[in-house]
């Protein structure tokens, strides 16, 4: 499945609507609990965005690590504060 | 009609120049400090925050989240077709900045709509990062947008060297990827974490 999102565009294109709907919907109830999936979810787009469109890893090893990190790093913040701020 | 632009094993050397990698990446580094300082800030004051958050209309982001993923898609669609079908590749590329331009609408709606409900940069420090953070994004949106111009430009007038053309195209699609899940991020951090 993630090989095929990987290589179709167009299968990738259509899992980040469905995920953004998704987000969509579960914001009508929007509380502290639906954060953390939401952080996750958002991560989760952008590594499909990377890997599927911007095809990063075709890129240099160098810029592969550095997006794997940015993404790990603003999820990780994104959820510290949530946590903590909770 | 069908114009072969480029042979797909030129197609394949080199995904993107090394320019605009260290661009992006350099680029994603400053939005995570940006991110940072407004989680920092926003910790200081979490009861502004979530207050001023709710005079957002988060409908707006998710109709721009949707039309962003949707013109960073018809724009890997126009570049797959560079290399065999110039035409239709130059349709698709124009569908994509279609979608561009209606972010840039959408989002200029939603800064008319704030400014009339008496909301501006100095209201108050979340609207600070709102409209400062957005703008920068709003700027990186148009700079795309000019690039994709150009681009289609040289698709139509057929006078550049093709592999030229698709080096570019290729380029200007991994900034224009790097501005859709900019936004994504931005989108969670000022609309919707609360």
């Amino acid at each position: 499945m993630l090989i095929r999102l990987l290589h179709n565009p167009t299968l990738a294109w259509a899992v980040l609507m469905l995920i953004t709907l998704t987000s969509w919907g579960v914001m009508e109830n929007n509380t502290a609990a639906v954060a953390i999936p939401l952080i996750l979810l958002s991560a989760l787009k952008v590594a499909i965005i990377g890997f599927s469109f911007m095809e990063v890893q075709r890129s240099k090893p160098v810029f592969y690590s550095f997006f794997i990190v940015w993404i790990a790093t603003v999820g990780a913040a994104f959820m510290g504060f949530t946590v903590l701020s909770s | 009609m069908n114009q072969s632009l480029i042979s797909p094993d030129v197609a394949e050397v080199n995904y993107g120049e090394r320019g605009i990698w260290i661009f992006v990446g350099i680029d994603i580094a400053i939005f995570l400090l940006f991110f940072l300082v407004f989680l920092v800030e926003r910790r200081a004051d979490p009861a502004l925050f979530t207050a001023s958050q709710l005079r957002l209309n988060e409908h707006i982001g998710f109709a721009n989240t949707l039309i962003l993923i949707t013109s960073s898609w018809l724009l890997v669609c126009a570049i797959e077709r560079m290399q065999h079908h110039a035409r239709r590749a130059r349709q698709l590329l124009r569908l994509s900045m279609a979608f561009g331009w209606l972010f840039v609408v959408v989002k200029l709606y939603e800064y008319t709509d704030k400014f009339a409900a008496g909301i501006s940069i100095v209201e108050n420090t979340f609207f600070n990062f709102y409209f400062i953070l957005t703008f920068i994004h709003f700027c990186h949106v148009i700079g795309g947008l000019i690039a994709l111009a150009m681009i289609s430009g040289w698709l139509g007038q057929g006078a550049r060297d093709p592999r030229e053309v698709v080096s570019a195209a290729k380029s200007a699609g991994i900034y224009w990827h790097m501005v859709d899940f900019l936004w994504v991020q931005l989108f969670l951090l000022l609309y919707l974490l609360r």
